[in-house]
Order: structure tokens, then C-alpha cells, then sequence
């Protein structure tokens, strides 16, 4: 997947790519460690994925962060997601801005 | 080598958009500025089809230049209307919208064709068309947002 907007600079930048590994909705919950990037839809537009990282897990809820709150819509505003939101987590950085702009 | 080779192998396979933003800078849309700018486009138009031909030749000039700043005030506030339709439009309606306003593409298609139109002619019932675009487009917004706001002008 390739990352758009600033919300998980600086470990994530626009035009970066990113590797994910879908959540088992079968697998023993969480199955995703806390401090995991995760790609999550967004709570209100199901139609968006959104990446952040796991801050916290309550119950079958999330609670998710970008890395960079002033560029950040997440928890802060959604309150904790849903489980049923999670689309996978993220397990390589493939490519960055800087390699590809070279 | 190797790495580069990788990475530009991954650059060049199809990858599906994730976002890492806020939902926007400020959240704030309202189609209130649209409607400021086609008023003023319709103003415009009014007042060059009210402009009279100079009494003397020594009027020439004047009349050209206040011809000419007439004009480009509607071409500017054509411009402007157009601009805030496509940010509401591009950032605020999303698809989920469609089921509600099956329409949506096609009102904002034609009010921002009607924006052009503006600024090609002079032509005050397209202008007027225009308007009532934009008072569809209030509609829907507040529609959208579960308000039922009134459609208020300035002029």
C-alpha cells in the first residue's frame, strides 16, 4: 500500500510503501502488539483506510494514533475503533521518498 | 544492488492508497462561500448589461475601463465560485453521499459548466442558473450534515 499524508511522519512519508499482513479475524484478539502500525478503515468513511499506530487495546476496542498528532485525525477525535475496523498490520517499510526521489 | 533493484520493482506494481492524514486541515466547509461568489457573479452581469454607451467621446476611455473592471471582477468571482463547488465537491461529499444524492456528480458538473458559462458570455439567466446551482448544492450539504439550514442571499 502506498502511504499518503503526513499523520505518521516521520516513520512514514507520503509516497512511501508499505507491506501489510491481513488481520486474521479468526486469530485470538489482539493478535497485533501494542506500538504495531495498523491500517485500519476509517470508523466513519468505511470507504478509507487510514494507517496508525496501536496505542492501546481495550476489550475489542482500539485506540489509534498517528505518529505526528498536529497532522493527525485518530482516536483523539473517533474515540476507540472497533475491532471489526482493522484491516491488517504493517510488517515492511518497502520503499521511502528518498530512495525513490534519487 | 539488490535493494534497489527491489525497491524499484515494488515502486513499479499497482498499490492501493492508505491514509495517513487528518480529515482535513480545518474541517470547516460551508457552501455559504460559494453562494457569496455567485451572487457576485450575478451582480456583475447585471451591471454590465446596465452599462451605457458613453455620452461624448471624451467618456470613451472611462467607459472602457469600468467595462473592462466589470469583466474582470466576473471572471474572477466565476473563478472563485468554481474553486469553492470542486473543494466541496472533491473533499467534503464522499461516495457513501451517492446513495443519498444520486445526483451529487451530476449537480456539481453542471454548476461548475455553468461557472464557465459565466465567464464566456454575459448572460444573466445562466448567471441565475448559477445561483439556483449553488441553493441545490446548499441543500444538499446541510441535507448531508442533518441540518435543514435556510437559504439566505446578501443581495
Amino acid at each position: 500500500m502506498q502511504v499518503e499524508g503526513y499523520s505518521m511522519w516521520p516513520t512514514l512519508k507520503p509516497k512511501d510503501r508499505v507491506i501489510v499482513r491481513p488481520f486474521d479475524p479468526h486469530a485470538a484478539f489482539p493478535a497485533i502488539g501494542i506500538g504495531a502500525i495498523v491500517v485500519c478503515l476509517h470508523p466513519q468513511q468505511p470507504s478509507r483506510q487510514v494507517i496508525k499506530r496501536l496505542h492501546a487495546v481495550e476489550d475489542t476496542q482500539l485506540t489509534i494514533l498517528g505518529d505526528c498528532p498536529d497532522a493527525s485525525t485518530d482516536s483523539r477525535q473517533w474515540g476507540r475503533v472497533p475491532k471489526e475496523c482493522l484491516v491488517g498490520e504493517v510488517v515492511a517499510l518497502v520503499t521511502t521518498a528518498s530512495e525513490q526521489d534519487r | 544492488m539488490l535493494r534497489s533493484a527491489l525497491s524499484a520493482i515494488v515502486r513499479s506494481l499497482p498499490a492501493s492508497t492508505v491514509e495517513a492524514h487528518c480529515d482535513g486541515p480545518c474541517g470547516v466547509y460551508d457552501p455559504a462561500s460559494a453562494r457569496v461568489h455567485a451572487e457576485a457573479v450575478l451582480a456583475m452581469t447585471k451591471k454590465l448589461k446596465a452599462l451605457e454607451a458613453p455620452a461624448s467621446a471624451g467618456d470613451h476611455h472611462a467607459a472602457l475601463n469600468t467595462f473592462a473592471r466589470f469583466v474582470a471582477v466576473k471572471e474572477d468571482e466565476a473563478q472563485k465560485t468554481k474553486k469553492e463547488l470542486l473543494i466541496l465537491w472533491t473533499d467534503y461529499f464522499k461516495p457513501e453521499h451517492l446513495a443519498t444524492f444520486p445526483d451529487l456528480h451530476d449537480t456539481f458538473w453542471k454548476a461548475a459548466k455553468l461557472c464557465s458559462a459565466c465567464k464566456v458570455h454575459i448572460d444573466q439567466g445562466k448567471a441565475e442558473e448559477l445561483l439556483a446551482a449553488v441553493e441545490k448544492i446548499h441543500g444538499m450539504f446541510w441535507q448531508s450534515k442533518g441540518r435543514s439550514d435556510a437559504w439566505v442571499t446578501a443581495s
